[in-house]
């Protein structure tokens, strides 16, 4: 303020810039007008000087003739008058002769007051003004005669010439005075209504600030383009300013909710960290922390104890960790250590084995992530690590018991197809046959019959050991189903290089078994056998339909014989022929249908969509299912591709005519593997979303099989990223039917994994199809893919799923597939189910409890099977209360405090009276006791599933 | 005895001396005049003669015979022969200033008489009341056409240059007569050259123009004839009145005869004396009025009579045996 106040006003300044700048002119003005008026004048008086000689020359002659001295002297003064000279002095000679003198001087000369008088000669004060005069003209006055009758002398002083000038300057002094007083006046005025009001509003609005120093108002724009710019400029810089004072306040507010949410995350971080560290413990992951930089790592307690040490027993090298490597995997999981430290993969996650400290290796799952400085090398890495041995045990089960005869060990028919195919695609690579055997055992029904089903399978291992024992390491043998058995002989040269082993393969087969040391059970063998290649292209359904036919033609020419398929006479062929013309007839005429299936979210009961089904509605058979014919079309590509164009086209049609209805469905569609890997299809998806511009690709979903994905992975992995990159959804049919690992999983993009019916219908009463289910849940879960579960045929599936964790499924409990005119109506009376509602997925801890009801459920099936037929389930289930899983898991659980104590005495109680109601009816033959014993059965089963199920929910309840 | 002798002597001596140094020298007048040849101005140089010698002046008069190179030549002469005192009557009023001015550089008064100056130092200014002698010849005349019942008759004028401030004061006072009575005027015609064929042709011309032309008015006296002739030519005698300003010696007779109705006389010999008498004040130390304004005399036929011994002296300059007698 002090220096404000110091400094001059803009109105002093202006004021004073305005007369400097007018002073200036007007003097550069005044000057040159000066010098310019000086000579003009100068001119102007002798121009004067001249014309007044000229005049009175003339005018004078005659009085000076007529003696009229006063008429020249009036002639004079005017003349002096009008031409402003100094004096004119006449000498009159004529005059001079009168008065005696040589001439008679008159005249007119001025005062310095400016009047004119007449000039007195004799005068001292005249005498002295004229001699100071600037110049002197004279001029002679002639008579008309030409006498010289006297002169005229004009006198002229630079007296006017200075008053003149001085008047010019003082004129332009008043000027320039009045120039400047106006020109500051007006511009002062002008500038303080155009400039400095606005600049004093805006002054005016700038000092009112608020505390930080903004001002309160804009400043106010005005007419000048300069002052409004300075207006929106200062404005847009206030606003600015505003705008960043209020993003700084936000800034600070978000910077206090930002620590507030920092301290409170510090204090979740905390809590967490407890949480975790008890997770942590409580997951049994072992954790490990590598120190790159230094070379050491550490070890948690958790992972030391995984491998049976102790804390002090291993150090924090990291040999302790390589050396511990099993040498199958050491490689493998290095590459994918070194992978992972170069940063070609987001995280290190290996499955390997390590070695414990009493020798036996254990499966770990080990995931871990690097930690990189600036420059992009590793220096920190950190590691979970969990002891998966059981999981791979369990998937090895899991695998084994897919993919084998569970009596026999050998493969079963699907792991048969898989070897079979790879088999054919070898031999033609090499150039040599592939013989397939088709074994049927003749008179393994009359021993079923007569020894008991146990005695059959003893039958079946001894022959299924004999069989593997006759045949070379690449051979395949494989069970079939029931006494069928089936062998692919690679690698032959000719066709009868496969004689001898048929020769021995009856010969051996038909030796008899000993049965429990005292029976001697005896069969014989029927074998069809058939090549490949042949002629024609055909898979290995195909193969093993010739080999079959061709053992059918055995077993009726006498049993006990091998007969080799006649490809020329293969009736088969025909008949498939026959059968592919008329399905491709039934496709142009319209016999073809879609049934659809609808799919829910199990809570809510909300219809998310549906699942299009063919049927084939044959006019001699009536309706028939896909199983029916599909297969037996499944190498006919060109077929298949018709029909699945027909499937295409129907379905979204359907779609939009829902979509037209106001519905917003879902559609899955099932795709083949020749429609899946063929270019065709994609075109044809592409066309009709051009024709359904309306319906949005994301609404339809492609569903192809686990199988067929699998084939080609590399392949269906492009096919499906392009489907998704058209908008479409792709889901993964039947999943755990197929051969399903991590690595597939993950490397297939697909949005949806659908369950495959047969684990879920099984789930209730089969641990192991519980396993699969839990499994296939875990691993849907861990590559973020939402989960469909097929198959749902009652209201216990719905509940055991969501707790499971799947929320979406179909099956007939739902609504079986319906046509197309069912939809509506069945949508608009579907409201779900209420048991469904407010089911919540278990804890870790429950799915223990889960366990022992389904292993509960499994008894008592086992408990009614037995009941009802004893000889075909000749062992009851065991009925000492404490050696049933579910009688052991309540002995386990019931003195921790996980649940609640007395809902557990409960259950305990209503098991334990559940066990002696079945030791009462295993133990009657009283059919009357039976069954009203199973009644009791089934009224404590069900009890004791509500309790479970309250006991599991409370206990849901009281964690969160 | 011889002492008281002496010493009556030398007393008698210087009271001689002293006596005799008191004595002034006589005053010389010079009076320049246009033309003594116009009977004006000699009558006027009578009355400074008579005055001059009346007060023991001389005075020499220098008559310029109405050329200005003489009048300025005698003026010179005048200053040259150290004059006391000038009495100038200039040819015109623009001739005077010079002789003033060169009058003035020698240190002589100057008193002017009749005529006037356009400039200069003088010492007093001796004129006839133009105005005042119109005016009453202007009303002489108004009644006498109010009595012959020419009310509604009109009065031309042949008047002297209007230039000239006497013109201007005849005009002025002669009109205003008129508007008294409600007499109104017909037209004007100005004198160049003073000729007879001048006036007459004026005269011829008024009387032509206006029918209703009752009266002439003559603002000189000289070629009086002219109007006279004129008006008897036009044959409008004794229907036409005649009125002069300035007085001829054939006046008295014309105007008791009828001839004319009346006529402004100045008086010349009076403004002679006047200006000398002007002088004898200046000399005694007495105050002297600027401007002097002498009387006009409105002679009519009423009037003639009566007034014939002023008109002899100061008209005329026939001074009487008695007037010399008093003087």
């Amino acid at each position: 303020m002090t220096l404000l106040k110091r400094r001059l006003s803009l109105y002093t300044i202006l004021a004073a810039v305005i007369v400097v700048s007018v002073a200036l002119v007007m003097f550069v003005q005044a000057s040159y007008s000066y010098v310019t008026t000086k000579a003009q004048t100068l001119a102007r008086m002798q121009e004067a000087t001249q014309a007044s000689i000229h005049s009175l020359r003339q005018n004078m002659a005659g009085l000076m003739e007529a003696y009229a001295v006063n008429e020249y002297d009036l002639l004079i003064r005017t003349e002096m008058e009008r031409q402003g000279h100094f004096a004119i002095v006449v000498e009159d000679f004529n005059m001079g002769l009168i008065v005696g003198e040589p001439a008679y001087i008159s005249g007119q000369i001025r005062h310095g007051d400016g009047n004119i008088t007449a000039f007195d000669p004799a005068d001292a004060a005249h005498q002295k003004a004229l001699s100071l005069c600037l110049w002197v003209t004279r001029d002679d006055i002639f008579s008309r005669d030409g006498t010289r009758m006297g002169s005229i002398i004009i006198y002229n002083t630079d007296e006017a010439m200075r008053r003149e000038l001085t008047q010019i300057v003082l004129s332009k002094l008043y000027e320039a005075l009045a120039l400047a007083f106006a020109l500051t006046l007006l511009i002062v005025l002008m500038l303080r209504g155009v400039v400095l009001r606005p600049l004093l509003g805006m002054v005016s609005v700038i000092r009112r600030r608020d505390a930080d120093g903004i001002p309160l108002r804009k400043v106010p724009e005005h007419l000048s383009a300069e002052i409004s710019e300075l207006s929106i400029s200062m404005n847009a810089m206030i606003d600015a300013i505003r705008a960043s004072r209020e993003a700084i306040y936000a800034r600070k507010q978000e910077l206090q909710q930002s620590n507030e949410r920092y301290e409170a995350l510090n204090r979740e971080l905390d809590s967490e960290r407890k949480r975790f560290m008890l997770a942590i413990e409580g997951s049994q992951n072992g954790l490990w922390d590598w120190d790159i930089a230094k070379q050491t790592i550490f070890f948690s307690a958790r992972w030391k104890e995984m491998l049976g040490y102790a804390e002090e027993e291993i150090g924090d090298q990291m040999r302790e960790w390589s050396d511990r490597v099993h040498p199958l995997d050491l490689k493998r999981t290095m590459k994918m250590l070194y992978a992972h430290l170069r940063r070609e993969t987001p995280i290190f996650e290996a499955r390997y084995r390590l070695k414990c400290k009493n020798g036996a290796y254990i499966w770990v799952l080990d995931r871990a992530k690097a930690l990189f400085d600036d420059e992009g090398n590793p220096i920190r890495m950190l590691g979970f690590q969990s002891d998966i041995t059981d999981q791979v045990r369990h998937q090895e089960a899991l695998d084994r018991s897919a993919k084998h005869d569970s009596l026999t060990g050998l493969p079963n028919r699907f792991l048969f197809s898989e070897l079979i195919q790879n088999a054919m695609h070898r031999c033609v690579r090499r150039g040599k046959l592939l013989g397939l055997l088709y074994i049927d055992l003749d008179g393994f029904k009359e021993v079923n019959d007569t020894y008991g089903h146990e005695a059959g399978d003893v039958m079946l291992i001894t022959i299924a050991k004999r069989l593997a024992a006759l045949v070379r390491h690449e051979d395949v043998v494989a069970r079939l189903g029931g006494d069928e058995f089936v062998i692919a002989v690679a690698d032959l040269n000719r066709h009868n290089e496969v004689r001898m082993l048929l020769d021995r393969l009856l010969h051996d087969l038909a030796q008899p078994i000993l049965y429990e040391g005292k029976h001697h059970l005896h069969v014989s063998a029927s074998i069809g056998v058939t090549f490949y290649p042949q002629s024609r292209e055909l898979g290995p359904e195909a193969l093993l339909r010739q080999a079959d036919q061709a053992m059918y033609t055995a077993k009726t020419s006498g049993k006990n014989r091998y007969t080799f398929f006649n490809v020329d006479e293969d009736s088969s062929i025909k008949e498939h022929q026959l059968f592919c013309a008329t399905f491709a007839q039934a496709i142009t005429q319209g016999e073809m249908v879609l049934f659809y299936q609808p799919k829910v979210e199990l809570s809510t009961g909300h219809v998310l969509g549906f699942e299009a089904l063919l049927r084939w509605q044959d006019p001699q058979i009536g309706l028939r299912f896909p199983d029916s014919f599909l297969p037996r079309l499944q190498h006919e590509k060109s077929l298949m591709l018709s029909l699945g164009r027909w499937v295409f086209e129907n379905a979204f049609a359907a779609l939009e005519r829902w979509r037209v209805q106001g519905y917003r469905f879902g559609l899955n569609i099932n795709v083949s593997a020749h429609e899946f890997m063929e270019p065709q299809t994609f075109e044809l998806l592409s066309s009709l979303a051009a024709r359904y511009p309306q319906l949005e690709p994301s609404m339809i979903e492609l569903e192809i099989l686990e199988s067929s994905a699998l084939e080609e992975t590399l392949q269906a992995r492009r096919m499906i990223e392009s489907c998704r990159q058209m908008g479409f959804r792709v889901a993964l049919d039947d999943f755990g039917t197929g051969y399903s690992t991590l690595s597939y999983l993950k490397d297939l993009p697909v949005d949806t994994i659908k369950i495959d019916r047969s684990f879920v219908m099984d789930m209730l009463h089969d641990s192991a199809s519980f396993s699969i289910l839990e499994a296939a849940l875990a691993l849907a879960q861990a590559f973020r893919r939402e989960v469909v579960a097929e198959g749902v045929e009652s209201i216990e599936h719905g509940i055991l799923l969501q707790q499971l964790g799947c929320t979406m499924a179909q099956g007939y409990a739902i609504a079986k597939p319906m046509r197309e005119e069912e939809v509506a109506s069945w949508v608009a009376g579907y409201v779900g189910f209420e048991a469904w509602r407010d089911v919540e997925p278990l804890e870790f801890r429950d799915k223990g409890a889960l366990y022992a009801l389904i292993e509960h459920r499994q008894w008592l099936k086992r408990l009614r099977d037995h009941l009802e037929d004893p000889k075909a389930h000749s062992a009851p289930p065991d009925i000492d209360v404490l050696e049933c899983r579910f009688g052991q898991w309540l002995a386990h659980e019931l003195p921790l405090k996980h649940y609640d104590r007395k809902g557990l005495e409960s259950i305990d109680a209503h098991h334990r009276a559940l066990h002696a109601q079945a030791v009462s009816v295993l133990t009657s033959m009283e059919e009357t006791t039976v069954r009203e014993g199973m009644d009791a059965i089934e009224q404590l089963h069900t009890t004791l599933c509500g309790e479970m199920r309250t006991l599991m929910r409370s206990a849901d309840l009281h964690r969160a | 005895m011889m002492w008281w002798r002496s010493l009556a002597v030398w007393l008698f001596l210087g009271m001689g001396l002293l006596c005799g140094a008191e004595v002034p020298a006589p005053k010389r007048l010079a009076y320049l005049v246009s033309d003594l040849r116009i009977p004006f101005w000699s009558i006027m140089a009578r009355g400074i003669e008579a005055q001059s010698m009346h007060q023991g002046y001389s005075v020499q008069v220098y008559s310029a015979q109405n050329s200005s190179k003489q009048e300025l030549e005698n003026a010179a002469a005048a200053i040259r022969e150290k004059v006391d005192g000038i009495i100038v009557s200039p040819t015109n009023s623009s001739a005077c200033v010079t002789i003033l001015k060169m009058a003035q550089q020698a240190g002589i008064p100057v008193v002017i008489s009749d005529i006037g100056t356009d400039g200069g130092t003088y010492l007093s200014y001796i004129a006839s009341n133009n105005r005042d002698g119109a005016y009453a010849i202007g009303q002489i005349l108004a009644r006498s056409m109010i009595e012959r019942g020419w009310q509604e008759g009109r009065v031309g004028i042949i008047a002297i240059p209007q230039k000239r401030a006497n013109g201007q004061a005849r005009t002025a006072g002669f009109m205003e007569a008129l508007r008294l009575y409600g007499i109104k005027g017909a037209d004007i015609r100005q004198q160049v050259d003073f000729s007879y064929r001048e006036t007459y042709d004026f005269a011829r011309e008024l009387i032509a123009k206006h029918p209703d032309l009752w009266a002439l008015w003559l603002q000189g006296s000289d070629r009086y004839r002219g109007a006279l002739d004129a008006i008897a030519d036009a044959g409008k005698q004794g229907q036409i009145l005649l009125v002069c300003f300035d007085a001829e010696p054939e006046f008295t007779e014309l105007i008791e005869r009828g001839t004319l109705l009346a006529a402004a006389m100045q008086q010349p010999y009076l403004m002679g004396e006047e200006a000398v008498l002007t002088f004898v004040r200046h000399w005694r130390g007495e105050s002297v009025i600027k401007e002097q304004s002498l009387s006009v005399l409105a002679v009519s036929t009423d009037t003639v009579a009566a007034q014939m011994g002023t008109i002899r002296r100061n008209v005329l300059g026939l001074e009487s045996p008695s007037d010399k007698a008093a003087r």
